[in-house]
């Protein structure tokens, strides 16, 4: 039904191809992560996905309805949310007034009492953000900043959420905490595509994960198998597999 | 080469002219092109490279034109003197002008810069005893309209050189910095208030040589030439040509000049037309007729050679500290966002500052570089105060640092944003860049080959040439690193250098600092939440919560103490 698919997608920047050769399938109510090394190519993805970038050639489908080269703003109202990689929170609006602005992007349930519903239920997720609710975003500390990106993001129900590195520049406390808010947010139905660098929490909350080399998947499975495989672990696991749960 | 070949058969075109046609007119359409293009130019440095935007240029043209009539008419100076001195005067007063007015910028310096043009169309008009009033100078002695046109395009020709030498230095480098990130070019030691005041007098001086010559192809000037429209239409010329392209004042100043000719019969209809022009350049051409043609590609020569000297000012082992903060306080607002802060760096030493997002670690490290004054508390860094002293003044004084969001330059390939870090404000004298004398290449070449050696030290050799905008934010971070280090710091300020990086790229930092500090190099201040990087490698660790130290010590103390793992680290890792 809701499945986002992307196949044989190429796509980059001006004449500069990113990715040459991607096919993902992220189903309904699934964790799905995108794991990978620096410049590999993660953040085109999700960036095409969400119709910031064109795609050169390949599909883009959602809701069996091809949604590649869509602008991004079609693409969020049909309910794809994209939490871009540094934050992207507008600074000289409030806390409150960032989190309203996410809730333009809802398909429905624009009313005032849906809005505050949402409102509070993305409050309940990131406590924190309470006490700073009347503060502007430029206030806040660049982790604050990032749990509000994702408030924001939720703001809009969306149905599929592409988060880039939710982790980046958080606390370990907190790192654990958005690890487990993906989790609460999988159980309220949303379903997530998710970049990270932190490749072992990543692969332990996700049901399935991909690999993605140079702009092209090297390797795709169940989180759990990908999680054993040796090249993996050499590569993106390591001794150094951060400071979290394991 | 084939930029090579166009420059030459641009050359070759405009030398040959003369010889085809007896027809003046068609030369006073070329000398107006080639007048163009020297503003052009001029104006290209300050709003192509430096990214200021002048509407006041027409002002300085008319000190040039003016300064020019006087001293022939009432000084009886022989053209050359009269273009020299209108050369000093307009630079002298872009630089008055430029002092006051890049107090501010963007939309503010564009109405302060229109201001200056009204005012000095209007002091034309009004001061009649020297200017002659709204009916101008005539009677100027001139030369030959041919002898000019030979004036003119060598001039044109000139000016074109010494702004693709002032490219290719590093004042060029220094303008897009600034251009491109303030707050990284300051943290790097220049001062972005002085490099716009510079280019700002380099367009100025160009701005002047226009405004002179043009009195000596009528031998007659009016305030009508030098109005505001005569100012859009400078900008109008370089943003159709180019904006930053050394070819750019060229491509514009030709349309401008012979499309309204073309169109004499619409000439009622002039300004639609600057209109529509300039509507169809931002939506089709945002990078100019030069732009669109060409996908500029530049080459250097790759000298190879390197060696792995020492980062870092051969500094001794003293036992001072490097930088002692005492008792610094912050606040925003009535937020405290630093109570009391004490902080200890000693030399060639790593020092974590860790603690939870929003504990005023990052508020820590922009007071330490001057980016906020403490409201209370004193730093010291190798024995002299640095509290309230400008960011890039801080820089020179040998702390360097990156930021959260890396800062890089996204204009810049990734060998010039370090070659920024290496000039750091020793740009040399503006004159000797834009003239490329053979010191200032010297200089150029000993900027570029010790830019490849940092690159290669940090594993970045493959990206030399890259635009810094192409990379991966990983990638950028580490871009960052090495253009902090191209400073040859006292003590490197790190911001979360390991956000975004895998846990191989991790473990590549980790083997990077270790080898840092082996060698003699920088005291290094670590902000970092990858806690196995820094019990890793660091010498001290101060935590931070609420704007209070709450901890100080050994990474193995740190890793035991009850409030650390309260407040930040939860469960013993």
């Amino acid at each position: 039904m809701s499945t986002l698919t992307v196949s044989t997608l190429r796509a980059g920047y001006g004449a500069v191809a990113v990715l040459h050769d991607v096919t993902i399938e992220v189903r309904p109510g699934e964790i799905v992560t995108v794991i990978g090394g620096n410049g590999a190519g993660k953040t085109t993805l999700l960036k095409t996905i969400a119709g910031v970038l064109r795609p050169a050639s390949g599909r883009v489908t959602f809701d069996d309805r091809d949604i590649g080269g869509r602008p991004s703003w079609w693409v969020a109202r049909h309910g794809i949310a994209l939490v871009p990689e540094g934050r992207g929170v507008f600074g000289d609006q409030s806390v409150h007034d960032n989190l309203m602005l996410g809730a333009l992007a809802r398909a429905s349930g624009r009313d005032a009492p849906a809005v505050r519903a949402d409102l509070d239920t993305a409050l309940a997720l990131f406590p924190a953000l309470v006490e700073k609710l009347h503060l502007p975003a430029a206030a806040l500390s660049g982790g604050q900043q990032q749990m509000l990106a994702v408030a924001r993001g939720l703001m809009a129900r969306p149905r599929v959420m592409l988060l880039d590195e939710p982790s980046l520049g958080l606390a370990p406390l907190l790192v654990r905490e958005i690890f487990s808010a993906i989790g609460r947010l999988r159980e309220q139905g949303v379903t997530i595509l998710l970049v990270e660098q932190m490749a072992a929490q990543a692969l332990a909350l996700a049901d399935r994960a991909y690999v993605l080399e140079r702009g092209r998947i090297a390797l795709e499975g169940t989180a759990a198998a990908v999680r054993s495989d040796p090249a993996v672990i050499e590569a993106y696991l390591g001794r150094r597999a951060g400071a979290g749960p394991s | 080469m084939t930029d090579r070949l166009g420059w030459a058969a641009l050359a070759i075109a405009a030398a040959l002219i003369p010889f085809f046609t007896s027809n003046t007119y068609y030369l006073y359409v070329v000398i107006s092109v080639g007048l163009l293009t020297i503003v052009t130019a001029g104006l290209n440095v300050l709003v192509g490279f430096t990214g200021q935007t002048s509407l006041g240029h027409a002002g300085l043209y008319a000190f040039g034109a003016y300064t020019a009539a006087l001293c022939v008419t009432r000084a009886g100076t022989s053209e050359g003197v009269a273009i020299a001195a209108a050369v000093v005067v307009t630079s002298m007063v872009g630089a008055a002008v430029a002092a006051a007015a890049l107090r501010v910028s963007g939309p503010y310096l564009a109405m302060v810069t229109i201001a200056f043009g009204l005012i000095v169309e209007g002091v034309l008009i009004e001061w009649g005893s020297l200017t002659g009033g709204p009916g101008g100078i005539f009677n100027i002695p001139k030369p030959g309209l041919r002898t000019h046109y030979w004036t003119v395009m060598l001039t044109a020709a000139l000016a074109l050189w010494l702004t693709a030498n002032l490219r290719r230095s590093a004042w060029g480098r220094a303008c897009l910095a600034v251009k491109s990130s303030e707050v990284a070019a300051e943290s790097l030691g220049l001062s972005a208030y002085y490099v716009r005041i510079a280019a700002f007098t380099v367009s100025a001086a160009f701005a002047g040589a226009a405004g002179a010559l043009f009195t000596f192809l009528n031998g007659y000037i009016s305030p009508d030439s030098f109005t505001l429209q005569t100012s859009i239409l400078f900008l109008l010329a370089l943003l159709f040509g180019g904006l930053g392209r050394i070819a750019g004042p060229v491509a514009g100043s030709v349309a401008l000049t012979i499309l309204p000719e073309l169109l004499t019969r619409l000439l009622d209809y002039r300004l639609i037309l600057y209109g529509s022009l300039l509507l169809l350049s931002i939506y089709w051409l945002p990078e100019g007729v030069v732009g669109a043609v060409s996908r500029a590609r530049r080459s250097r020569p790759a000298s190879l050679e390197f060696s792995l000297s020492p980062v870092g000012r051969g500094q001794g082992e003293g036992s001072e500290p490097l930088l002692v903060a005492s008792e610094v306080n912050l606040s925003f607002g009535g937020v405290m966002a630093l109570a009391g802060v004490t902080l200890a760096v000693n030399r060639q030493r790593i020092h974590a500052v860790i603690g939870p997002n929003g504990a005023g670690k990052t508020s820590l490290l922009n007071v330490l570089s001057g980016f906020y004054a403490p409201g209370r508390g004193t730093i010291m860094l190798d024995g002299q105060s640095i509290a309230g002293v400008p960011p890039y003044a801080v820089a020179r004084r040998g702390i360097a640092r990156t930021f959260q969001t890396a800062q890089v330059f996204g204009d810049l390939s990734v060998r010039d944003n370090v070659a920024v870090g290496v000039a750091g404000p020793r740009l040399g004298s503006p004159l000797s860049a834009l003239l490329a004398t053979p010191g200032s290449r010297a200089r150029e070449a000993a900027l570029q080959s010790r830019a490849l050696v940092l690159l290669h030290a940090l594993g970045l050799a493959e990206l030399t040439d890259e635009p810094a905008d192409s990379l991966a934010a990983g990638l950028r971070r580490k871009l960052e690193i090495a253009r902090a280090l191209a400073t040859e710091p006292l003590l490197l300020m790190l911001d979360e250098p390991a956000a975004g990086l895998s846990p191989a790229e991790i473990a590549a930092l980790d083997a990077q600092l270790t080898t840092l500090r082996g060698r003699g190099g920088p005291a290094v201040i670590l902000v970092e939440h990858h806690m196995d990087l820094v019990m890793a490698v660091s010498d001290r660790i101060t935590v931070l919560d609420y704007g209070r130290v709450i901890a100080e010590g050994g990474p193995a103390e740190i890793r035991q103490n009850p409030a650390v793992i309260e407040a930040y680290l939860g469960v013993t890792t």
